[in-house]
């Protein structure tokens, strides 16, 4: 198992998730894209940083899965109703596919990776106690790309906790006190239960 | 240490009890008075300074500084409460003002910072929900304010540790990269230009009541904990142009936000460029980091929240949930109090007198002109902008109706309904409190003062 999860390999299995986020219209696939993102990086914290704080990754990231599925099924399915809020979520969509978007779209990643790896991040590498910079930085980087690009609350969401996650990378080995852990944890489920919230809700009474 | 430790839960505690009663309102508002009411009084009774260790290595030290911020918002709390109480808005309102509030009264005092800044983040973050209730339904204002929390979140975490990395390798490049991510993560923050554009979508889509929340307790927040930075570490003053960009960001501020608010196409619009304006007038008197410039700008900063909370209930007094210009034409003629309250906030934005806004935009200019004579000519753009936006918004609401006979009024609409007595209330008391503290700023002015002498890299 040791030989499969080396650095390297967990930078390559980051970049494909990352990679799939930025391309996937269908929200399903983006979600199973952000449930393995946080799979990698708990692994990474585990084998860096402590089991603890993977431990923690994981079960955040599970929540969060759930949330946002819960929140993107419940608006799919949603019938319409006046002050509903619609956005591509409800058709199913992050983004409406077309072939000349989607090539933009993976030469985005593909030009914020050579920008990564060519700079001082890059160089840093892959082992020792700098092993989890790059991770985070891609992280971070294809997060406020995702945000960018996103034209619906889902997509901006994924884009948020893509950036989130790269940060808590960076943070966890600097301060992993249990009350850092915690209050990062309750950031990341607050921001996924607000991005659920915003796919919409009923109309309410004044 | 304990009576503060319980004014800072009473609100989290509050604000679950709310979000589980939040179909019975008037609990939630009884709730954030009791909170702001017995807030004021323990924080009122506790000596100036004092720490205290916490379990998990956390600790809590209050400062003279830190003490008056807590007080503000404990205030801040209890005007929110009696708001809701005259005018209940959407549900989720209430729990989260209560238990984002006790958040940003937790980051005043928490130690270690990048805890303070969590707390922050989590308290903002709180915020969102009741923004996605916006009567506009449109989440992307709200979705703004998200990006923004999470961004300069990070941003502050990321400055903070390379702020412990300087100390112990003190390297110039680190410092600016220091001082980079801080003026970044304030101005984003505190919605200074060019950084400001959140604020505007936010009024736009978000309730009022939020929009005023991340005026008022947000930003106050975000100054206290910059002042906490400041102190902590010094050197930011000495070995980098940070304070500076204050000034610029201020100067910037101002001249823009004028004259957006001048070209407003709404009056939320109007509403978040004179919040933008007022910021950015209290941080030129923040950077020019004098005892006179700080005075003024904590002033300025007290009659933004008492113009904030005004506007609010001015806003909220007027029957339609999205406004337009023409929705507040003639408003003196049939919703008199609500007029006067919009007239009162813009009077106090715009520093004109008898009220709060005066004595603040005075102290602010007096600074800047003791600091540089210039840089009160360079100030005086925005006011004279922000000024001709606040004489739009008197002469739309105070204009005579038009003649019944040469316009009939549309038939199908219902008549609106009366203003409650209450809100009536409530405005009176919030313009008597503008006038009373641009009459006599003295009263706030002195235990500012008296706070801000403890303030050590206050030269």
């Amino acid at each position: 198992m040791d030989t499969l999860l080396t650095p390297n390999n967990l930078f390559i299995a980051i970049v494909g998730t990352t990679a799939i986020l930025a391309i996937a219209a269908e929200w399903r696939v983006s979600l199973l894209a952000l449930l393995a993102q946080y799979l990698v990086a708990a692994t990474l914290l585990g084998r860096f940083v402590t089991p603890q704080v993977a431990a923690i990754k994981v079960f955040v990231g599970a929540l969060v899965c759930v949330i946002l599925y819960l929140g993107a099924r419940s608006a799919e399915q949603h019938s319409g109703s006046e002050g509903f809020v619609t956005d591509a979520a409800r058709r199913s969509l992050v983004w409406s596919p077309t072939l000349s978007d989607l090539l933009l779209r993976a030469l985005a990643v593909a030009v914020v990776g050579v920008g990564v790896l060519g700079t001082g991040i890059g160089q840093a590498g892959f082992e020792g106690p700098t092993a989890t910079l790059a991770p985070a930085a891609w992280l971070a980087i294809v997060g406020i790309l995702l945000l960018v690009l996103g034209r619906a609350t889902f997509a901006v969401g994924l884009g948020l906790l893509t950036f989130q996650t790269g940060f808590e990378v960076f943070h966890s080995p600097i301060n992993s006190s249990p009350l850092m852990l915690g209050a990062l944890a309750a950031v990341h489920v607050l921001l996924a239960l607000g991005v659920a919230y915003g796919l919409g809700q009923e109309g309410e009474e004044e | 240490m304990t009576p503060l430790l319980f004014s800072l839960l009473l609100p989290l505690a509050a604000g679950l009890l709310a979000f589980l009663t939040r179909r019975v309102r008037l609990i939630g508002g009884l709730l954030a008075v009791a909170c702001g009411v017995v807030g004021l009084l323990l924080t009122t009774g506790l000596p100036a300074a004092q720490t205290a260790s916490l379990p998990l290595d956390l600790s809590v030290e209050m400062s003279a500084v830190s003490r008056l911020f807590l007080l503000a918002v404990w205030f801040i709390l209890a005007l929110f409460g009696l708001l809701e109480l005259a005018q209940p808005g959407r549900s989720f309102v209430l729990p989260a003002v209560l238990g984002a509030t006790g958040l940003a009264g937790a980051a005043l005092v928490v130690q270690p910072l990048s805890l303070a800044v969590l707390a922050l983040q989590l308290a903002a973050l709180l915020m969102v929900f009741p923004a996605l209730q916006g009567p506009a339904r449109r989440p992307w204002g709200s979705l703004g304010y998200l990006s923004t929390t999470i961004l300069a979140g990070a941003g502050a975490q990321l400055g903070l540790w390379l702020a412990e990395f300087y100390v112990l390798n003190p390297e110039p490049d680190t410092a600016r990269t220091v001082a980079m991510l801080f003026a970044v993560v304030a101005a984003l923050t505190l919605a200074l230009a060019p950084l400001h554009s959140w604020l505007p979508r936010l009024a736009d889509a978000a309730p009022y009541q939020v929009t005023a929340w991340a005026g008022m307790v947000g930003q106050l927040a975000v100054i206290a904990v910059f002042l906490r930075l400041l102190a902590a570490y010094d050197w930011l003053l000495t070995v980098t142009p940070l304070i500076y960009v204050f000034i610029l960001g201020g100067l910037l501020s101002m001249t823009l936000a004028g004259g957006l608010a001048l070209a407003a196409s709404t009056p939320r619009y109007w509403f978040a460029y004179a919040m933008v304006y007022s910021v950015g007038l209290a941080a030129v008197g923040l950077g020019l980091f004098t005892l006179q410039g700080v005075e003024g700008a904590a002033l300025a900063f007290l009659s933004r929240i008492v113009a904030i909370i005004v506007a609010a209930a001015g806003f909220r007094a007027v029957p339609q949930l999205s406004i337009a210009w023409d929705d507040l034409r003639s408003l003196a003629s049939h919703r008199l109090p609500a007029a006067i309250a919009l007239a009162c906030a813009g009077s106090i934005f715009a520093g004109i007198p008898p009220f709060a806004g005066f004595p603040a935009t005075w102290l602010v200019y007096r600074a800047a002109y003791t600091a540089a004579p210039q840089l009160a000519l360079l100030m005086a753009p925005g006011t004279a902008l922000l000024g001709l936006s606040v004489v739009r918004l008197l002469t739309t609401l105070f204009q005579p109706p038009l003649d019944a006979e040469a316009s009939p009024p549309p038939r199908r609409q219902p008549p609106p309904p009366p203003l409650s007595r209450r809100l009536t209330l409530y405005i009176v008391l919030l313009v008597a409190l503008a006038v009373g503290l641009g009459l006599f700023p003295q009263t706030a002015l002195t235990p500012i003062s008296a706070a801000l002498a403890t303030l050590r890299v206050l030269p």
